[in-house]
């Protein structure tokens, strides 16, 4: 009942021309930064942050928002175009997206996830603005015992993301926990494999890490056989995805909408996970699962459906709590303080014109996306006619600029050309990097909660028995692991699925 | 197509001409400052630290005559943008904005590349002082209440921190050594004051020490008690909670923001800074800001902040054998 009458407030506060325009500046600023590999939304929203302290609050935070969510538009481009994800959170879109692209089917790739990305965002703000301050309470149920029953699960999952033989990707998924452990461990305050480096103190960077395994492999790669890219220049007319990418595609999209939501409300959960966890979760729904990581559409609209749907759901803790569950909301979170507003539980019935105009702003910069993105597909397309000798100078500059501008450490250069290397040969001897990748992003989260369980638990493991959430997490990550270690269960579901396919 | 990449090229050589032209200013010096000043801030964006340098750079034209451009160099908990500016030309055009832990705790822990020395103070900023707080609906009112609570529960009572050598630690530490309590308590690390305050409120934590500004707006919504303040005198922002030091526990500790210049600086060009930096934190706008981070400004010239480091040096020095936390 007040809901209608809050939001119509919002779209008066949104609707005016001023935050029109500076929600459209916002996405735009988003979208090209999501493009370009390397200069993510946290580094743009900090850039940013001393100009909007000259607009009205409404404004700078409608304007900052739009920098964020925008940024989840830009990042698939790059990832189908080169096979270089634009975000972190567009990683997985690669292993799709980049088939699809080979396939002549670029236009499409970009369609869908612009789409994708359309619903997946839209859905999520009437998440947001139905239930932000119902589901605070649920993002405060999440401890340390609940955040390690998810990541056991997460790491499960993380099995049928690979594409090759289960045990390569254990071996690359080992490889990628032992670089996490390089850094100070955060317990003892003791450095661990940092071998006197200070640079090494904080660990691997993750940007440089994967823009050397993703982006400077690709173009090692590349060079051996410059020629086969004439073969899809041809192809490039059918833009727009066709009904039959569509049908595939709404199962993937109706599920990354809600794995993405979820995801993005959770302290520490973030697009990138999401981005993750849809594309598992697909796979698994999938009746060929074989077929992902060949060029199939699902595997790119489920992670960019998530992975806006994440964003989206990223600004209920902000807005609820007042906690941020990314570097970037942290930095909006900054914005909020400079302009004398504190997000948290007071905020909606203290601002609610702040609340309820960004909220709806989100709706408006949305749509402009949409609008925006779509007509550029052909543009993006085009590049790839650019010829490779002028290509991939230009991508490792763009790389060599992204892994300097996290820290201005030169260091990080150096860390990206190594993986490069790494990369390369990984990719010779047939192992995946996603595993690898996944397993250094998840595997400090697991060490950290399970210490932190076991210290608030005195040290007994019944603390993941007696807490729910914990305990079904644990449980379906159980139940994962007997599907598929017990040969008799696997053979069972063949029969059932051939009695479906009988039917 | 060609003008397509001739666009793109073009933006590519901007890009790294505005880099190179930011990183290698035009040479050559008249009267100090002739050109934009660097002012590096060690630790990552978002931050109370971060807030505090954008801050000062939107009133430094005016009052320094050349704008203040931020350098974020974040990592090794600020040891490594304080370590850069220790190695900078001291031609006053590298300055430091940095904050009690890289400069009086984490250089007595581990080697850090710089020492107290490396540096010549210019101005304190402000203070801000840690809170000893728990949620609200908790049965302990008082400091007192807590200490018993502790003492009456040996090695039983959760303690969430942010960093296990850090400020707060140190301070939770002398806090237990000055009430008298041995033992350790089990103490969970966590990555930011956001999951800190997560833990408390959920329970699975049951006091936390932790600077003011951070609690600031949880205190307010009275989602969390202040039951003492770690500062000399009562904190202005709060002023009904009381010192630690009036109950009888002589524990006093702050987080302070200030700059510096590396050792070398001539005397002018600090006196310069100083007096500038004097003038932006009474700027109206500059006070407006700072007061709605909640981190009220305070000012110390460089010889008075050539003293305080000291002491407060020394102070961490002693809590920080006491806690048995070597010094490698």
């Amino acid at each position: 009942m007040d809901l209608a009458g809050n939001v119509l407030a919002g779209f008066q506060v949104s609707l005016q021309p001023i935050n029109l325009l500076y929600a459209f500046f916002g996405a735009g600023i988003g979208t090209l930064v999501g493009v370009l590999p390397g200069i993510g939304p946290a580094g743009t929203i900090a850039l940013l942050l001393p100009l909007s302290l000259g607009m009205p609050p409404v404004s700078a935070i409608i304007f900052l928002a739009g920098v964020y969510y925008g940024s989840m538009y830009g990042g698939s481009t790059t990832s189908i175009l080169v096979n270089i994800p634009g975000e972190a959170a567009s990683v997985v879109t690669c292993l799709d997206g980049y088939q699809m692209a080979r396939q002549g089917r670029a236009g499409p790739a970009l369609g869908m996830a612009a789409m994708g990305s359309f619903i997946g965002a839209t859905l999520s703000i009437v998440g947001l603005m139905l239930i932000a301050p119902l589901l605070a309470g649920v993002a405060r149920e999440f401890g340390a015992p609940e955040y390690f029953g998810l990541v056991c699960l997460g790491v499960m999952m993380l099995v049928y993301l690979s594409r090759g033989s289960v045990l390569k990707s254990l071996i690359s998924a080992v490889a990628g926990l032992i670089l996490s452990f390089i850094g100070q461990d955060l317990f003892t305050g003791d450095d661990r494999f940092t071998f006197g480096v200070v640079e090494l103190k904080d660990g691997l960077g993750l940007v440089p890490l994967f823009m050397g395994l993703f982006g400077i492999t690709e173009v090692l790669a590349n060079l051996e056989a410059p020629i086969r890219r004439q073969v899809y220049d041809a192809r490039l007319k059918n833009l727009f995805p066709t009904a039959k990418d569509w049908l595939d595609s709404r199962g993937a999209i109706l599920r990354g909408t809600g794995i993405g939501f979820f995801l993005g409300i959770l302290p520490g959960g973030s697009a990138m996970i999401a981005s993750f966890a849809a594309y598992a979760a697909e796979k698994m729904f999938s009746r060929h699962p074989e077929r992902f990581g060949t060029g199939v559409i699902e595997g790119v609209a489920a992670p960019e459906t998530a992975n806006n749907a994440a964003a989206q759901g990223a600004f209920i803790p902000l807005f609820a709590l007042g906690i941020p569950p990314n570097v970037a909301m942290a930095l909006l979170l900054g914005a909020f303080v400079l302009h004398g507003i504190r997000p948290g539980p007071l905020m909606m019935e203290q601002h609610p014109q702040i609340f309820w105009g960004a909220v709806t702003s989100m709706y408006i910069g949305n749509a402009m996306l949409l609008v925006f993105n779509l007509p550029l597909i052909g543009l993006w397309v085009r590049i790839l006619k650019v010829p490779y000798k002028m290509l991939f100078p230009l991508i490792l500059l763009f790389s060599v600029i992204g892994a300097l501008s996290v820290r201005y450490s030169p260091f990080d250069v150096v860390v990206m050309i190594l993986f490069g290397a790494i990369g390369y040969v990984l990719r010779k001897m047939e192992f995946e990097a996603t595993p690898l990748v996944l397993a250094f992003i998840l595997g400090p989260m697991l060490e950290q909660a399970l210490r932190q369980s076991l210290i608030i638990s005195h040290g007994s493991f019944t603390i993941f028995f007696t807490r729910p959430i914990a305990a079904v997490c644990l449980g379906l990550t159980l139940a994962i692991v007997i599907a598929n270690l017990v040969p008799l269960l696997r053979a069972g579901r063949k029969v059932i699925a051939a009695q479906e396919t009988g039917d | 197509m060609k003008a397509r990449l001739s666009i793109v090229a073009s933006i590519v050589v901007l890009v790294v001409l505005a880099v190179v032209l930011s990183r290698s200013p035009l040479a050559a010096a008249e009267k100090y400052p002739v050109r934009p000043v660097e002012l590096v801030m060690p630790f990552g964006p978002g931050g109370s630290l971060d807030l505090q340098a954008r801050a000062l750079a939107a009133v430094a034209m005016q009052h320094l005559g050349q704008p203040f451009v931020i350098t974020m160099k974040p990592g090794a908990g600020g040891t490594i943008g304080t370590a850069h500016v220790a190695r900078s030309k001291p031609d006053g055009y590298t300055l430091l904005l940095t904050a009690t832990g890289p400069m009086s705790i984490s250089l007595q822990l581990e080697d850090t590349g710089y020492t107290k020395d490396s540096f010549i103070p210019i101005a304190l900023l402000n203070l801000t002082p840690p809170v000893v707080a728990v949620r609200t609906d908790r049965p302990w009112k008082t400091l007192e209440d807590l200490l018993t609570h502790i003492r009456a529960n040996p090695a039983r009572v959760v303690y969430g921190t942010t960093s296990v050598s850090g400020l707060t630690n140190l301070a939770n530490h002398m806090l237990l050594q000055g009430a008298g309590i041995q033992a350790s308590l089990p103490t969970v690390p966590f990555k930011s004051v956001g999951d800190q305050l997560l833990s408390i409120l959920k329970g699975d934590t049951e006091y936390m020490v932790q600077i003011h500004s951070g609690l600031a707006a949880y205190l307010r919504s009275n989602q969390i008690r202040a039951l003492a303040v770690l500062s000399e005198k009562r904190f202005p922002v709060m002023p009904d909670v009381p010192t630690a030091k009036e109950l009888g526990y002589d524990v006093v500790a702050s987080q302070w923001m200030g700059v510096l210049a590396p050792k070398g600086t001539s005397p002018e060009v600090v006196d310069t800074i100083a007096k500038a930096l004097g003038k932006m934190v009474k700027d109206q706008s500059f006070v407006t800001m700072a007061t709605k981070m909640d981190i009220p400004p305070a000012f110390l010239q460089p010889a008075e902040f050539q003293e305080f480091l000291e002491r407060e040096y020394q102070k961490y020095g002693v809590a920080i054998q006491r806690a048995g936390l070597k010094k490698k």
